[in-house]
């Protein structure tokens, strides 16, 4: 796409936005300039507290209320916006600039149907009246993929999925066909199955306006940018043509945020998938956990075979509501399984409590995903790692503090830090204090549930390493639950893949994710978003949103999503059987859908 | 459908157990702690009256048997007879409930007028200025107990200017100031409950949606922030009637208005249990009403409630 | 291996903004307000009799309805003749002690109600709210009326009727509250590392609700205040003739016209009073969302 032909919507020149502070002001943008054309998506990539999104809100003059914006040029389509007031500014908003939010299920208004508050835009920038406006609405949710327009122009936002909703917001951003879109993180909240589906949509539907995407994920970025800006502490690091940045990064930042990006490489970081030769440590059967829904039982986990053996890592995938986390807390005797049996070194343990539960959590923990949340804001850290020693009785007071210091010292976090509250740490050193925590108790198994997901990528790499190397030292075994295929190639053993509480397919990683046998996990390994994808990789975008465990579909549970889907499937439930790809799935027609990887020889982990 | 005749199940039956305990409560509380015989009988009377008064009252029953006949005249809705005016106590209440329904009703209807307009203007923008004094005002206001407000007004409406009656009950002229008192119990807080609900919700999520699609600060203001707002606003209204009640039984006292409130002071002190009784139970009665009402309209109103039950 | 990140980045940037919006030095001004005068008001109703020396119950008819400044009375007497200023500040010593004991039995009993109730689902749960909507759909302040006439005046028959009725305010509340604290992934941590359930309630839940406690406490101890004026102004509430606030506007009424300063003195000392907690509480509260946004900041990533 030839961008000097277009023309430019947006031209910023030392773009600076501050907000006054204790110790003088804060620059959150400090002196960034960029230009837009129609037709052309620019990529700002950063990670949190890059000032990304307060550059985004500058174009729209929304920068809330202390915060200041300068600059020496600012131009939206030829004219200068500097000189707008409020008035002028919105009948720009939404007329020639539309904006898509992150979080979809807060941004709309929840007592007012999707329907109206979508053509109220069309009523106050075309002058249209609501009858014309409805049917345009209905056309635009109609084009954005909303099944039934008619009734969900009805629909409250609470009815809606938030996959929906985004499409919906994204309907609304362009209704009165802008010439420049905002996109601020528009898929972060959304699985990545769904992500794919609502980057294939915006690559689709912003043919001739400018679209600025805002991301953290250059993954994201890959897909569906002409050029990028990576941004860091408010100042650009790098800019360019997406592909050229993305083959050759100049800048040692976006070198590291590369690096941190998912792809699925050769060189794996655990080489040689080690193979079990002990019987495995925790062995579960046919595991059930179900929760009433009102007179009903919701199946979160129907059905599940799992097996840890000693030292190796097993990773769950699946998207969310798959019953990955279910599953995990079952395990840990937090949901009490229903059926099954699980035996833990041979013990039954399947309905363990009291003192026997307290047993098993000696030797099998968990670390849980959102490292803000996993830590009582009020307790310091000396105390947040003493809790399982406390709980268990273990140690003098004497041999705890020794204790806490040698797992700050395994974490690598600087023993000084102990009397701290969370609040004075970083996203990345909290998940290293949780991860301490759930090792002091020296447990055999360590079920780590989206370990990283919660954290900026470039802190993601270190945490993974750490685990890694926390595995080597003590042989340890983990059970990693993730979403990102990318990551579980990269270290796990062993996949299993969940949908809708069962297992689909379940094998090596080598196996499952370079020749997945299931269309589900095929799927889910075509959604990442690989750095390495230039636009050109083949992707397998999957239709509609996981149904309700409350009425799974008869026969396979995947049948109305799947690309490959016959007669036979609708009505019969394919078993778990070994496939010539060397992994168990559960499909009547393994193998038949393929994955295009984009296997990188580069990054040197 | 269906959901709805649950609903009205379970609150009747929330009811039914409300009145139980109520009643028991007072039962015993009534007659544990005080002998009516002796009331009735008077200071003067002699041991042989008092037993005969109290064989004709059935006091001299077990109290098992006494509270069980209590709870059957309850269900005939005979809730006894006034020892002061002979009549039954619940024609006592009829004839009286009236003047204090109205004088509420006045008041719920002052306290909206006032507080919804203040307090959406007060939590509209920022405080600077003139809602800076008001606000601190309303905060005044809302630590100043309602009788000392009565009084106040008295003192400045009746006594010094002598604009106002400050008793009695009838012409318009005897309405404003008992009015007014009874809404200074809720208008304070309902006040600040708005504004801090109409900020709040300027500060959503979709409202940086709406601003981000060209809606004016008034469209914002007018079709997102303050109907949001008062949907949090009906709730309280709801809850705080049983407190307006009980505010209604000084402002009667106070301005001699003819209402349950003066009649359940006026019972106490000359220890007339059974209109006592038949008072508060109807006050009950009254508060639980007005509850499920703002419950059911508060259901209606927000579309998550609405549809969440069907 | 690289270095584990230092301690300033992420999210950081984003703190101090918050942080910015206040005036530094930790209090917000409307909470040192209302400290200041509870202090006053605590220090004169405890010193300031000592300093006097007037007894607030002996009576000269000689010097009755004096006003303030006249025939050797700082702020007048009473229709007995009778010292308002110590009046005053005997019945402000009864009126906080009646407040702050009945407060403290109403939180007592919501507290430990309000969590057995958050930490127990089944028939415990269901039982406790039931008690809390149901005493709290009774009309308070008749019933009180009605208990204290029976029950009759006194200390302590006022502090537990208004303790008993009021006692649903806090257990609402801290249900609530323990509930959103127990679905918190730092208790989920706790249990999953097996720490005990009542650890988990006294270790983290509890201080969990403290500030949200500390607001409630300082506006419960406001509606008390006045609760405890309206049962006096009514009659039912001190006992006759005692130097309490309610007492003596009860009494100002037949002398509005003679003697308002009767009236308008006792109200000014409640009105003090009530807006000092208030302060506290609304000052409480503002600390407490601002501890709140500090505690949730930079959730994400992005």
């Amino acid at each position: 796409m030839t961008t000097q032909s277009r023309q430019q919507v947006i031209a910023v020149e030392d773009l600076v936005i501050e907000f006054p502070g204790e110790d003088g002001p804060t620059r959150v943008v400090d002196g960034v300039s960029l230009t837009l054309h129609r037709g052309e998506t620019l990529g700002v990539v950063g990670e949190s507290g890059s000032g990304k999104t307060m550059l985004s809100l500058a174009l729209m003059a929304l920068v809330p209320k202390p915060g200041s914006v300068r600059s020496t040029r600012m131009e939206l389509l030829g004219k200068d916006a500097r000189a707008l007031d409020e008035t002028q500014w919105c009948q720009i908003r939404g007329r020639d600039v539309g904006m898509i939010f992150q979080n979809p299920m807060t941004g709309f208004n929840p007592v007012r149907t999707i329907g109206r508050q979508i053509s109220q835009s069309l009523q106050r920038h075309a002058g249209m009246g609501f009858n014309e406006a409805r049917e345009r609405v209905i056309t635009a949710l109609r084009d954005v993929g909303i099944p039934s327009p008619e009734q969900r122009f009805n629909a409250y936002p609470h009815e809606m999925s938030g996959g929906q909703l985004q499409r919906a917001m994204i309907a609304l951003a362009m209704i009165n066909r802008p010439a420049v879109l905002l996109a601020d993180e528009p898929t972060t909240a959304l699985d990545a199955t769904v992500q794919a589906q609502i980057l294939e949509l915006m690559r689709a539907r912003v043919e001739d306006c400018g679209l600025v995407l805002v991301t953290h994920d250059l993954g994201v970025a890959a897909q569906i940018c002409d050029r990028v800006m990576v941004v860091r502490h408010g100042r650009i690091v790098e800019a360019g043509d997406c592909a050229e940045v993305l083959r050759a990064p100049r800048h040692e930042y976006t070198r590291a945020l590369l690096e941190a990006a998912p792809r699925f490489t050769r060189r794996r970081l655990m080489q040689a998938p080690r193979v079990p030769t002990r019987p495995p440590l925790l062995e579960g059967r046919n595991l059930r956990v179900s929760f009433p829904v009102g007179k009903r039982q919701l199946h979160a986990v129907d059905g599940v075979d799992l097996d840890i053996w000693p030292g190796e890592t097993v990773a769950l995938v699946g998207e969310s509501g798959s019953g990955k986390s279910t599953t995990a807390l079952g395990l840990m005797g937090v949901h009490p399984l229903q059926g099954g049996d699980l035996r833990f070194a041979g013990d039954d343990v399947t309905h363990a409590s009291g003192d026997r539960l307290k047993r098993l959590r000696r030797d099998l923990q968990m670390v849980l995903q959102n490292p803000y949340g996993s830590l009582d804001p009020r307790w310091s850290v000396r105390r947040i790692l003493t809790e399982p020693l406390h709980a268990h009785g273990v140690g003098s007071r004497a041999s705890r503090e020794a204790r806490v210091r040698e797992l700050m010292d395994q974490v690598q976090l600087p023993v000084e830090a102990l009397d701290r509250l969370p609040s004075s740490f970083s996203g990345g050193q909290r998940q290293r204090i949780s991860i301490a925590r759930a090792l002091a108790l020296s447990p055999r198994i360590l079920i780590a549930d989206e370990p990283v997901s919660a954290l900026d990528v470039s802190i993601q790499a270190q945490i993974i390493r750490l685990l890694l190397e926390i595995q080597t030292r003590t042989g340890v075994a983990y059970m990693i639950i993730s979403h990102d295929l990318a990551l579980v190639h990269e270290i796990a053993d062993r996949v299993i893949v969940l949908y809708l509480g069962r297992v689909v397919e379940q094998g090596t990683a080598q196996a499952v994710i370079s020749a997945p046998q299931h269309p589900y996990t095929a799927a889910l390994i075509s959604a990442v978003p690989v750095v390495d994808d230039d636009g050109t990789r083949k992707r397998i975008v999957l239709g509609g949103e996981p149904p309700s465990p409350l009425n799974p579909p008869t026969g396979c549970p995947f049948h109305p999503r799947c690309p490959i889907a016959q007669d036979r499937c609708r009505e019969e439930r394919p078993p778990l059987a070994p496939t010539s790809g060397g992994s168990l799935a559960a499909c009547f027609y393994p193998g038949e859908v393929e994955v295009d990887l984009r296997l990188s020889d580069a990054a040197d982990g | 459908m269906k959901a709805l005749v649950s609903t009205v199940g379970r609150r009747l039956a929330s009811l039914v157990l409300l009145l139980v305990v109520l009643t028991t409560l007072l039962f015993f509380l009534l007659r544990v702690t005080a002998d009516q015989a002796l009331v009735l009988a008077g200071p003067e009377a002699s041991a042989e009256q008092v037993a005969a008064i109290r064989a004709q009252y059935g006091l001299d029953r077990p109290l098992l048997t006494q509270y069980v006949s209590y709870l059957g005249d309850l269900l005939r809705l005979d809730f006894g007879t006034s020892i002061i005016s002979g009549q039954p106590a619940i024609a006592e209440v009829r004839a009286r409930i009236w003047a204090t329904v109205a004088l509420a009703i006045a008041g719920m209807m002052t306290t909206i007028a006032i507080s919804i307009p203040l307090g959406a203007w007060l939590g509209a923008r920022p405080h600077t200025g003139g809602r800076r004094t008001l606000a601190a005002f309303v905060f005044l206001l809302q630590g100043t107990p309602g009788f000392v407000v009565a009084l106040l007004l008295v003192q400045l409406f009746a006594v010094q200017l002598k604009w106002l009656p400050f008793m009695g009950y009838g012409s318009f002229a005897t309405w404003i100031l008992p009015t007014l008192t009874l809404a200074s119990f809720l208008a304070p807080k309902l006040t600040r409950v708005v504004a801090a609900n109409v900020n709040s919700a300027l500060a959503e999520d979709h409202i940086r949606t709406a601003r981000a699609n060209g809606a004016a600060f008034t469209e914002i203001y007018w079709r997102h922030a303050l109907p949001n707002a008062l949907l949090g606003a009906t709730a309280l209204i709801g809850t705080q009637f049983a407190f307006l009640l009980s505010g209604s039984v000084i402002t009667e006292m106070i301005f001699g208005w003819p209402g349950i409130g003066t009649l359940l002071i006026r019972s106490i002190q000359s220890a007339d249990f059974a209109v006592v009784q038949a008072v508060t139970i109807a006050i009950a009665i009254m508060v639980f009403v007005v509850n499920a009402l703002t419950d059911a309209s508060f259901r209606l109103l927000d579309p998550r409630l609405r549809r969440a039950g069907s | 291996m690289n270095a584990p990140e230092t301690l300033t980045i992420d999210a950081e940037p984003r703190r101090r903004l918050v942080a910015s919006r206040w005036s530094p030095g930790g209090w917000p001004m409307g909470l040192r307000l209302g400290a200041a005068l509870a202090l006053l008001l605590l220090g004169a109703s405890l010193l300031l009799p000592l300093l006097l020396g007037v007894d607030p119950m002996v009576t000269d008819l000689g010097r009755r309805l004096a006003a303030p400044g006249q025939q050797g009375f700082i702020l007048g007497s009473d229709q007995l003749g009778r010292d308002i200023l110590a009046r005053i500040l005997a019945g402000l010593n009864w009126s906080l002690a009646v407040a702050a004991v009945s407060t403290a039995l109403a939180a007592l009993i919501g507290v430990v109600l309000g969590l057995l109730a958050a930490d127990r689902p089944g028939l415990l749960r269901t039982v406790i709210n039931q008690l809390v909507d149901m005493v709290l759909s009774f009309p308070g302040l008749v019933i009180a009326i009605v208990v204290i006439a029976v029950l009759g005046h006194g200390f302590w028959p006022l502090v537990l009727t208004l303790g008993v009725l009021s006692w649903p305010v806090f257990a609402r509340v801290v249900y609530a509250e323990a509930r959103s604290v127990l679905a918190e992934d730092y208790v989920l941590a706790a249990r999953l590392l097996g720490t005990s359930r009542l650890r988990v309630l006294l270790g983290h839940v509890l201080p969990g609700l403290t500030p949200s406690l500390m607001v409630m406490l300082a506006f419960h101890f406001a509606d008390m205040m006045i609760a405890e004026s309206a049962l006096s102004f009514l009659g039912v509430g001190a006992p006759l003739g005692t130097a309490s606030l309610g007492n003596m506007l009860s009494e100002s009424r037949q002398y509005l016209f003679v003697a308002p300063y009767m009236m308008l003195l006792p109200a000014a000392a409640i009105v003090l009073a009530v807006v000092a907690a208030n302060l506290i509480g609304d000052g409480l509260a503002a600390a407490g969302r601002r501890g709140r946004t500090y505690a949730h900041d930079g959730s994400d990533k992005a």
